[in-house]
C-alpha cells in the first residue's frame, strides 16, 4: 500500500521533471531515488513473513536414511491383531471412570495410525502402545471389580523374567559382516533392556506411588503388556539374525573398549555455560555414556557400544553448540529466519554425511539420530505454526538448536568410523 | 517429546438462573498445576501458553478437546450447574490474564488465571532428554478453582478440584 503511494508520487514527479528535461542533474536524482525505492521494494516483497519462512522450514525436504533392520511383517501383523482384540475387550468394560476412557480414546487412535503407517516400525511400535493402553483399561475394570489383585500381577512376574533370561542366553552376534551384526544385535538387546525396564517397573508402580490402587493395578499390567511386546520383538529380530557368519562378540568387546577410552579422555574435564546449548548436549552425551556402561555390565554389549558411539559424536559436536542458546536458561530471541537456515544448515550436513557414508551401514545406522533430531525440531516448528506463534517461542528456540546439533552430529558422525579403521 | 493439554475454568452467563438464584462462579484463582513425579528419564516441562474463551471452535488440540470434555462432563455431573454449552477455545491474545511459572527444575509448572470465568486451557510439551528411557512417565495435572452463588442466599459450592493423571508410555 505504502509502497505504491510511493510510486505513484514519484511518477507524478518523474512527470513534472519530465517538463523541465534541461534539468539533467535532477533527472539523475530521481533515477536514484528510483533504484533506491526499486531495492526497497525487492527487498520488501522478498521479506516474507513469519509464518511463510516457518512454513517453508517445513518443507526443506530431509533425506530419508535406508533402514537396514527389516522387520516381519507377520510380526506388525501379530501385533496390530493383538491390539485389536485388547481394545475389543477395553470396550466390553464399562468403565466410566474418564481418566481410563482416555487410554481408550488413544490406544484406538494409535492402532489406526497403526494400520495406515507404511514404515513397519513406526507401525509395530504404534500397535505396541495401543495394546498397552487398551490392557491397561481392562486391568483397571478387573481391579475395579476385584476380580484382579497385587498379588495376580506378582505371580507372572517370574514368568516373563524367565522368558527374558532365556532369550538373553541365546543372544548371538553374528551376521553377514561386523556393521551388520552390531546394528541387529543392539536392536535386539534394545528390546530386551526395555523388557527389562518395563518388568521393573511393574514391580515398582505396585508399591510406590501416590495414586489409587486400581490404577497402580492397571499401570502394573500395562507394563506387563509392555514386556510382553518387546519380548516378542526380541525373539523374531534374534531369529532373523543370519545363522552364519562368525561370531563378532570379541571385536565389539574391543570396539567398546576402545570407544570407551576415548570418549572418557574426550570427557576430561569440561565445562560448558549454562546458558548454552552445548551444556545440555554434554550431559547428554554424559547421560548416554552412563546408560552404555549400564548396558555392558547387563551383558548388552552390542546396544553399548552403540551408546558409546552416539556420546562420542555429541561429544565432538559440541564446541560449534556454545554459542546456541539453551532454549530453558537463555532468553536470546530467535527470529523465524534463524530457524529456516538452522534447518537448511541441518538438511545439507546431512546430505553430505549420506553421500560420504557412501553406503558403510554403521554411519547410516548412526545418522538417525540426526535424523530424529531433526524430525522433533519439525514438529516444534509446526506447534508454533499451528498454535499461531511465529517467532521466539520455546518451541522454536528448541527446534533451532535441534536443527543445529543435527547438523554438527552429522559433521562429526566420521569420528567413530575413523576411530574404529585407525 | 508428548504433548499435553488441560483445561479450566466455564463460561456463565448471569442471565441464567438455577432455581430462583442467579448464581456466579467465583473467577478468581483458577489455577492448573502440573507436576512430573516418576519418570524414568529426566523431563522438562516446556513451550507452556495458554488458551482463553471464544465463541469459536479453533483449531484445538485433541488432549485440550478431551481435557474439555473431563472438565464438562465433571461439571455437569457433580455441581449441577445450568451450564452453556462449552465453546471453543482460542488463543489468548496479550498474555497478561495468564500467568504462567515454571519450577525451577523444569519438570512442572503452575498456570494461574486472573480472568472472568471462562473456558481456559493450558497447553504444554515434555522434552525427554537423551537417552530416552523405557516405562511409565507418570504426570500429575491438578486443576483448582472455585465456584459458588454470590447473590443471597449466599450458597458456597465447595471449590473444584480435579486431577487428571497425563500420564504417557514410552514402548521402546
Amino acid at each position: 500500500m505504502i509502497l505504491t503511494y510511493g510510486f505513484s508520487q514519484i511518477l507524478k514527479f518523474i512527470g513534472r521533471a519530465g517538463a523541465n528535461i534541461m534539468d539533467i542533474k535532477k533527472v539523475m536524482n530521481i533515477g536514484l531515488v528510483l533504484i533506491l525505492l526499486l531495492g526497497v521494494s525487492i527487498y520488501a516483497m522478498s521479506m516474507k513473513n513469519d509464518k511463510e519462512i516457518l512454513e517453508a522450514t517445513l518443507k526443506v525436504k530431509t533425506p530419508t536414511i535406508p533402514s537396514f533392520v527389516a522387520i516381519n511383517n507377520s510380526l506388525v501383523e501379530n501385533a496390530i491383531n493383538r491390539a485389536e482384540y485388547l481394545i475389543s475387550q477395553a470396550q466390553s468394560t464399562k468403565s466410566n471412570d474418564k481418566e481410563i476412557q482416555r487410554f481408550l480414546q488413544s490406544a484406538t487412535k494409535k492402532l489406526e495410525t497403526s494400520k495406515s503407517e507404511k514404515d513397519p516400525w513406526k507401525a509395530l511400535i504404534n500397535a505396541r502402545k495401543a495394546s498397552i493402553e487398551a490392557m491397561t483399561v481392562i486391568a483397571y475394570a478387573q481391579a475395579k471389580e476385584e476380580k484382579l489383585s497385587e498379588e495376580d500381577i506378582l505371580n507372572e512376574v517370574p514368568k516373563w523374567m524367565n522368558k527374558l533370561q532365556l532369550l538373553k542366553a541365546k543372544l548371538k552376534h553374528n551376521g553377514k559382516n561386523l556393521e551388520y551384526s552390531l546394528i541387529i544385535t543392539a536392536e535386539v538387546e534394545r528390546s530386551l533392556d526395555s523388557a527389562e525396564n518395563w518388568l521393573n517397573q511393574a514391580q515398582e508402580i505396585l508399591n510406590s506411588n501416590n495414586r489409587p490402587k486400581e490404577l497402580r493395578i492397571a499401570y502394573a499390567m500395562g507394563a506387563l503388556e509392555a514386556v510382553r511386546g518387546n519380548l516378542e520383538d526380541a525373539e523374531l529380530l534374534l531369529n532373523s539374525v543370519q545363522k552364519d557368519g562368525t561370531d563378532q562378540e570379541g571385536i565389539i568387546v574391543e570396539m567398546y573398549r576402545k570407544l570407551n577410552e576415548e570418549t572418557m579422555l574426550k570427557l576430561g574435564n569440561r565445562a560448558y555455560p549454562k546458558e548454552s546449548f552445548a551444556n545440555l548436549t554434554f550431559y547428554e552425551a554424559k547421560g548416554f555414556l552412563k546408560r552404555a556402561e549400564t548396558r555392558f555390565n547387563n551383558g548388552f554389549k552390542a546396544s553399548a557400544t552403540i551408546d558409546i558411539m552416539h556420546a562420542l559424536v555429541l561429544l565432538e559436536s559440541i564446541d560449534s553448540l556454545s554459542e546456541v542458546p539453551d532454549p530453558w536458561y537463555n532468553n536470546t530471541t530467535i527470529t523465524a529466519d534463524d530457524v529456516y537456515q538452522a534447518k537448511k544448515q541441518a538438511v545439507q550436513a546431512l546430505d553430505e554425511a549420506i553421500k560420504n557414508a557412501n553406503g558403510n551401514e554403521l554411519s547410516l545406522y548412526l545418522l538417525k539420530f540426526a535424523d530424529a533430531d531433526i524430525q522433533m525440531a519439525d514438529s516444534l516448528v509446526k506447534r508454533s505454526i499451528d498454535s499461531g506463534r511465529f517467532e521466539n517461542t520455546e518451541s522454536l528456540r528448541l527446534a533451532y538448536a535441534l536443527y543445529l546439533r543435527a547438523a554438527s552430529y552429522a559433521k562429526h558422525v566420521n569420528k567413530v568410523i575413523e576411530l574404529l579403521q585407525g | 517429546m508428548t504433548h499435553q493439554a488441560s483445561t479450566f475454568g466455564w463460561s456463565y452467563d448471569d442471565t441464567r438462573w438455577s432455581g430462583r438464584q442467579p448464581y456466579t462462579p467465583n473467577p478468581r484463582n483458577h489455577k492448573i498445576t502440573v507436576r512430573a513425579f516418576n519418570t524414568p528419564s529426566s523431563v522438562r516441562f516446556t513451550d507452556p501458553w495458554g488458551y482463553d474463551n471464544s465463541q469459536s471452535q479453533g483449531g484445538l488440540p485433541d488432549e485440550l478437546q478431551y481435557a474439555l470434555d473431563v472438565l464438562w462432563n465433571f461439571a455437569i455431573s457433580h455441581v449441577g450447574l445450568p451450564l452453556p454449552s462449552p465453546w471453543g477455545l482460542i488463543r489468548l491474545d496479550e498474555g497478561s490474564r495468564l500467568e504462567i511459572t515454571r519450577d525451577s527444575d523444569l519438570k512442572g509448572g503452575t498456570f494461574r488465571y486472573n480472568a472472568e470465568p471462562s473456558l481456559q486451557g493450558a497447553d504444554w510439551l515434555w522434552y525427554i532428554d537423551s537417552p530416552v528411557n523405557t516405562g511409565w512417565y507418570l504426570i500429575d495435572v491438578h486443576a483448582l478453582g472455585e465456584a459458588g452463588f454470590n447473590y443471597y442466599p449466599f450458597i458456597h459450592v465447595d471449590d473444584i478440584d480435579i486431577w487428571l493423571f497425563a500420564d504417557f508410555e514410552v514402548y521402546r
